[in-house]
Parts: structure tokens; C-alpha cells; sequence
């Protein structure tokens, strides 16, 4: 990045190809819409590229590219809450929306106990687990699980205190566990390496 | 039987900062020691690890190069946008910085030129605002002719006034 600061558009486009993977996947996750996370992803770089010259390098990059994500998400996040509050009447799912896919599961679980679900199928319940959490949380989490962050630079990319983050991740940890244990417990899923 | 402790509300908080390595002591050893004599607490940490791998099971995301393609496409466009290159500030912050000093010199130079001639060559206007008095009365002075003639007239004057004076 700082060779980028001083002009050096090749290190640009390393860093680019450096990070498009774990930013996209974070973003696939966090907004539940790979085209969604592809354009956020795109005015992420594009917002680091032209504020390039005043980067200081106080923090890993990694935690400055995800701060920016979290930002630039949460904005979107923001506008696209506006134009629900009009769209709303509008839904063809009924008053309450399409059921979860971890409501549909569980219904054809309890149909069938011992059915052992596809990766696939287990992939939209993780998914809908994480839905379920607040923005905050479903950051902390992703950025925790998949970019194995400290707690020090989680606080740094949500501009949370530690103790902050810790009391975070508890209760999503927590709020994943009472989502995610009846298809641990009963056997539905085992990882398969 | 085995004695059964609950948990408290800050030891469940720091129940998954323990699992993620980051709880120091000596809170990490009093956990240590809920989890040697709960047989619940160690049920919560088996969910949560259990249940954390499972999140482990989300897809990894690969982007395709059609993506990498757009994304260094929208910064080069960027370039002929209202972004301006700092680079570019400074070339022509140099070069306005250049046309000043050439500037100030050349004023310099004018101001040093208007005062070498205005001193060292003489200035045939100035000649003649000097010499106007003289230059006025000079066909009276060329009628005169020999300034002798002159010192006989003041002789004259100074004899009429002189007989004037007399009674």
C-alpha cells in the first residue's frame, strides 16, 4: 500500500489481487448477495485506490480494507432500509417473507430425524444463522472465523473498544449455538474434511 | 456426584474469549477451573466449538478474473474522473512556481535597467528642463554677445543709479 501511496499503480493492482478473495468472501456473508458483494467489493477498492496518497500506515492493512467494507456496508445497508420501508407491502411471501431456510430444514427434519443433510443444504442454515445476528455481530464473526482476526484489530476495523468486541462475539457465538446445535446434536451434519 | 456450578454471567462472556485464545490470566485459569468441575460448562464449550466449526462450513469464495478485469477497469477510469494526481499537482505547482521566478527576475531586471539609464545616460529632456532659464533668455544672451558687454552694462546701471542717488 505504501508503494501504491507513492504512485506505483502495479502495487495497486497486487494488493487487489492480493485481497479480491477474503474481501468477496466476507462480504458474500455478511450481505447474503455475491452480486451485491462483487459492487460493494469494487467501490472498496476503488475508495482506497483514490484516497491512496493520505493511507498512514497505522493499522494492518487488512483491518484498513475490512474497516472501509464495514463502512461502505453498513451505508448500504442504511440506504437499502429506506427503500424497504416503501417496498414492503409489495412482497409476494406472505406478511412475514419466505420462510428461513433453517425453519424449512428443521420442519423436514422433524420429519425425518435421522436425514443427514447435503453441505449445500448445511451451507443455508449457517447462512440463515448468521442472518439472524446484528450487523456488528455478523462482522465480528466473519472477520473472527474467516480472516482469523484478533480482538485488537476487530476493535479497529468496527471502532469498538475490546472489551466491546469480547462482549460481542460472545453473544453471537451464543445466538449461533442455540441456532446451530440441533443439527450438530442430532447428528445432521458431521464435517467431512 | 459431582457438585454443579453455574456459570456467571462474566464467565459465559468469557467463555468464547477463552476459546479464541484471547482471555489472559488469571481469568483464563478460573474458566479452566469452571471447565475441571462443570460437566454443563464443558457441554457449552463443546456446543460452541461444534457449532463454530460448522460456520467453518460456508462456502470459500473464489472471484473470477471477469471481476479483477472490472474492478482495475473502474480505478483507470477513475483517473479521467474529478480525482486529480497529486503527481500531477506538483508538476504544475512547479511549473507555476518556475513562471514566477522567471517573472520576478525579469521586473528585476526592468527595474535595474530603468535606474542604470536614467543615471548613466543623459536624458536630452532633463538637459533642457535644467538649462530652461538659460534656454529662455538665450536670444537676449545672443544679442549681449560678449559677456564683457555685459560687465559694461552692469558698470553702466551702477552709474546711473549712482547719479540718481546724487542731489
Amino acid at each position: 500500500m505504501l508503494r501504491a501511496k507513492k504512485g506505483d499503480d502495479g502495487a495497486f493492482t497486487q494488493l487487489v489481487t492480493t485481497y479480491q478473495d477474503r474481501l468477496v468472501g466476507v462480504l458474500t456473508h455478511l450481505v447474503s448477495d455475491r452480486q451485491g458483494a462483487e459492487d460493494l467489493a469494487q467501490e472498496v477498492f476503488l475508495k482506497i485506490y483514490k484516497s491512496r496518497h493520505g493511507y498512514e500506515p497505522t493499522a494492518k492493512f487488512s483491518t484498513y480494507l475490512f474497516r472501509i467494507a464495514n463502512n461502505l456496508a453498513s451505508n448500504r445497508r442504511r440506504d437499502r432500509g429506506r427503500k424497504r420501508e416503501v417496498n414492503l407491502p409489495g412482497s409476494e411471501s406472505g406478511p412475514l417473507g419466505a420462510p428461513p431456510a433453517e425453519q424449512v430444514l428443521a420442519e423436514s427434519s422433524s420429519l425425518m430425524p435421522t436425514r443427514r443433510f447435503d453441505r449445500t443444504e448445511i451451507q443455508s442454515v449457517v447462512q440463515d444463522a448468521l442472518e439472524s445476528l446484528n450487523d456488528n455481530q455478523r462482522m465480528a464473526v466473519l472477520l473472527n472465523k474467516f480472516e482469523e482476526m484478533s480482538y485488537i484489530d476487530i476493535a479497529a476495523t468496527l471502532d469498538l473498544s475490546v472489551a466491546a468486541v469480547k462482549s460481542l462475539l460472545s453473544r453471537a457465538r451464543e445466538n449461533l449455538r442455540v441456532k446451530l446445535e440441533p443439527y450438530v446434536t442430532q447428528g445432521h451434519w458431521t464435517p467431512q474434511g | 456426584m459431582a457438585k454443579i456450578i453455574r456459570m456467571s454471567k462474566e464467565q459465559r462472556e468469557n467463555l468464547v474469549a477463552y476459546l479464541d485464545g484471547e482471555l489472559e490470566d488469571p481469568a483464563a485459569r478460573e474458566i479452566e477451573q469452571v471447565l475441571a468441575s462443570s460437566p454443563v460448562a464443558r457441554h457449552d464449550v463443546d456446543m460452541l466449538s461444534r457449532t463454530w466449526d460448522l460456520v467453518g462450513e460456508l462456502p470459500h469464495v473464489s472471484v473470477t478474473q471477469e471481476f479483477t478485469g472490472k474492478t482495475l477497469d473502474s480505478i483507470a477510469a477513475s483517473r479521467t474522473g474529478p480525482w486529480v494526481d497529486p503527481d500531477s499537482i506538483s508538476r504544475n505547482s512547479r511549473r507555476i512556481l518556475g513562471l514566477a521566478v522567471a517573472g520576478m527576475i525579469l521586473v528585476a531586471a526592468g527595474t535595474v535597467g530603468f535606474l542604470a539609464t536614467n543615471r548613466w545616460i543623459p536624458n536630452e529632456a532633463e538637459e533642457i528642463l535644467n538649462d530652461y532659464e538659460i534656454l529662455m533668455e538665450l536670444d537676449k544672451y545672443r544679442e549681449v554677445g560678449d559677456p564683457e558687454n555685459l560687465r559694461k552694462l552692469q558698470e553702466f546701471r551702477e552709474f546711473n543709479e549712482a547719479e540718481d542717488d546724487s542731489p
